[in-house]
């Protein structure tokens, strides 16, 4: 009796038979279209580009199964404008009918230490950083880049808006979505209209702003105000699947940027970094299809060489070094 | 059923034992802890967050980080560089100077008896010791270089691999880091200055009748109603009036509440004779300076805390009060 016990206690608990991988996935848009950094959109009149958008997500529930609502505790999102695809668990859900969130960090983890968290969690260390420091906070939403100041349609003038302080918490209501079920993964489709969080903001006359200010208020509240969440899938391989593989460097940190890529086929990436005189300097290999890439390696001022590869596409690119 | 019957004695006997081992356990973790740090006369016990209790090794490891350049992205400068012990932990600097000369915006705050801080930085908005230590990593006019590539350097020395693996049982990370040298900032307790000869030690003789004189003028102008206890500070964010209109506006750059513009905590004394010079830009030169500031009573600007308002003192009861403050100073803490 009692093995048996033991043995339906061991079934029950490494049973995974019934769970599904649960994805959300972000279509990022700028204008309706599928986003890019330094892709020109306009939005209060004005063009702009970003040049950097990450937010969090926290507070995640879906509604499952008939009216069955799961929270997803201690599930995090750092969402980036590139990426697409964030794995939220495995849970036994076969019906996915609406999720919530809340765009930003709950109070609790807010008060937390990054350095509690591995490297890659969504809350630990990251580069660029998303934490402040010198109050401690997470910044709920990043977005810099570039607006026209003069009227010719060029963006010209740099903006940075951060956002942070627990009142930027911004809560989600449930969106109805159709999620696409392949294999054993339930894929839970949201667009996300990146423009429309800056609606209503004088980017120009903003600047640079990174605090709890009524401008990052706005910004965060844009999130519901503005409806920049909503079901939906961008289908980005409709058009020419080379031109969509791409990479951008992040040089918020000169010394050491970071490089956020895409590739539209979901095979894995192999990285190499090379001198400019072609000494081969950093491999990586098996990274995911998109993704942000810290090299934690220090290099000394000049010019070096990227190159991206998925077997059967090929990015390479010039990026600088400045100590 | 039949119960199996055992001797009378043993159970006595494990009895003793257990008590014994648990008077064993209790004596050596006492043992411990006076050993890690002593907690002097007339001060409490400081609280040590629960995920990062204090070690030997890594306050060891604390200590080597706190004095270590590599930490700096040029490798020129260390905590210890702006905290210097030799000035209890300041730098003589009316603001501080980061790598390449650059000046940060303040200045550089003593680390005396942090400890027992609940808040930090001058204007309070941090919330422990461990999250603080990324700030001067990070800060552009600091050390200008990111915690990840910080700890891939110490990963290349052995000495900190090491160190690590005996305090943490990891190779150096963040969190490695971060934890030791918090751990380490709380040893940097001073508790033996001549007021606390007088005061905890009881010694009688230790202040002169100047200096008490000096003592009983700061309780009675109320300086004590902000510099309070054993620690000279109620740890308040409050506004003494430096300034009409503040260019740093202090807690209001986190809050963005006009009724924090200004506000900065209220700093400990303990060694303030050679922290000069004072205030959360180092605009007052020396501690006369700072009694005329509390004469005036400041200047008038709508957030002035109440208990601001002027004071009548003659010029020997400035020179007295000056006199106490000097008592402050442990020069068994200067030392190390
Ligand atoms: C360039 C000079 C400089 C360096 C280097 C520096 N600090 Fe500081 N430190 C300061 C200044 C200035 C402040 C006050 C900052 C503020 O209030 O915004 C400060 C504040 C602090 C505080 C808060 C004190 C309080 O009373 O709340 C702690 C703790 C601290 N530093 C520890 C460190 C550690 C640990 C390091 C090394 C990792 C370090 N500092 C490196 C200048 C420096
Ligand atoms: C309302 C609370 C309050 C009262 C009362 C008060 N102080 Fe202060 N004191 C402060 C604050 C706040 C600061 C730091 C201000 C800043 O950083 O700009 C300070 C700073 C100082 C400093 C400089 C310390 C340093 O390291 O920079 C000295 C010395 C000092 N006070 C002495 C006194 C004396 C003596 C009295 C009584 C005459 C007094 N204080 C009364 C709040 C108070």
């Amino acid at each position: 009796m009692k093995k048996i016990i033991i043995a339906l206690t061991l079934l029950f608990s490494f049973n995974l038979h019934g769970q599904k991988e649960i994805v959300l996935r972000i279509s990022h848009a700028l204008n309706g279209n599928a986003f890019a950094y330094n892709q020109n959109f306009t939005i209060n009149g004005v063009t702009n580009y970003f040049t950097r958008l990450q937010y969090y997500l926290s507070g995640i529930s879906v509604h499952h199964d008939g009216g069955q609502i799961t929270p997803l505790n201690n599930v995090y999102v750092l969402a980036s404008g590139h990426i697409k695809s964030y794995y939220l668990g495995n849970y036994a859900f076969n019906q996915v009918e609406s999720i919530s969130f809340d765009l930003g960090v709950d109070q609790a983890a807010n008060a937390g230490n990054t350095v509690n968290y591995p490297s890659h969690h969504p809350l630990g260390p990251q580069s660029p950083p998303m934490d402040w420091g010198w109050p401690s906070g997470y910044f709920f939403v990043v977005s810099n880049g570039f607006t026209d100041s003069n009227n010719d349609g060029n963006p010209n003038a740099s903006f940075s808006l951060q956002a942070l302080g627990n009142q930027m918490l911004t809560s989600i209501d449930p969106i109805i979505v159709t999620p696409s079920t392949s294999n054993d993964t339930i894929f839970i489709d949201l667009v996300a209209n990146a423009d429309k969080f800056l609606h209503g903001l004088d980017l120009d006359a903003i600047g640079v702003d990174h605090s709890s200010s009524p401008s990052n208020l706005a910004m965060c509240n844009n999130a519901i105000n503005m409806n920049v969440f909503e079901a939906g899938f961008i289908n980005t391989s409709i058009e020419n699947e080379a031109s969509m593989n791409f990479v951008h460097v992040d040089y918020t940190l000169p010394f050491a940027p970071t490089f956020n890529y895409h590739f539209n086929s979901t095979n894995q990436i192999n990285l190499d970094i090379y001198g400019i005189d072609g000494k081969h300097i950093i491999h990586q290999s098996n990274l995911p299809h998109e993704g942000s890439y810290f090299p934690l390696k220090e290099f000394s001022s000049g010019i070096y060489i990227l190159s991206l590869s998925n077997g059967k596409d090929k990015i390479t690119k010039k990026y600088t070094v400045t100590q | 059923m039949e119960k199996i019957k055992s001797p009378k004695n043993i159970p006595l006997l494990s009895k003793t034992l257990l008590i014994s081992l648990a008077l064993f356990i209790a004596l050596t973790s006492l043992n411990l802890k006076v050993n890690l740090i002593e907690i002097p006369f007339g001060f409490p016990e400081f609280i040590v967050p629960k995920d990062n209790p204090l070690t030997e090794a890594k306050i060891e490891l604390g200590k080597k980080l706190f004095f270590e350049k590599l930490l700096s992205r040029d490798s020129s400068i260390s905590c210890a560089s702006c905290h210097n012990p030799k000035y209890a932990f300041t730098d003589g600097l009316v603001k501080a100077k980061g790598i390449k000369d650059r000046e940060v915006t303040r200045n550089t705050p003593t680390l005396t008896n942090i400890a027992y801080n609940t808040s930090f930085l001058r204007d309070g908005v941090n919330p422990s010791l461990e999250a603080q230590v990324i700030v001067p990593i990070h800060e552009k006019n600091e050390f200008d270089f990111h915690i990840l590539l910080a700890a891939e350097r110490l990963k290349k020395k052995k000495e900190y691999v090491d160190l690590s693996l005996a305090a943490f049982g990891e190779v150096p990370n963040p969190k490695v880091i971060s934890n030791a040298i918090a751990s380490y900032e709380r040893t940097l307790i001073s508790g033996n200055s001549r007021y606390d000869q007088f005061t905890f030690q009881k010694d009688s003789t230790a202040l002169s009748n100047n200096e008490l004189r000096g003592m009983h003028l700061f309780n009675k102008h109320n300086c004590v109603s902000c510099h309070s206890g054993f620690n000279f500070s109620n740890g308040e964010v409050v506004n003494n009036g430096l300034y009409k209109d503040y260019t740093d506006i202090g807690k209001m750059r986190v809050t963005l509440d006009p009724k924090d513009k200004g506000s900065f905590k209220v700093p400990t004394l303990r060694n303030v004779a050679i922290t000069a010079p004072y205030m959360h830009d180092g605009s007052i030169k020396s501690l006369e300076a700072v009694i005329d500031h509390y004469i005036r009573g400041g200047y008038d600007n709508p957030n002035k805390d109440k208990r601001i308002n002027g004071i009548k003192l003659s010029e020997n009861d400035k020179q007295d009060l000056v006199a106490f403050l000097k008592c402050l100073t442990d020069s068994s803490f200067i030392v190390r």
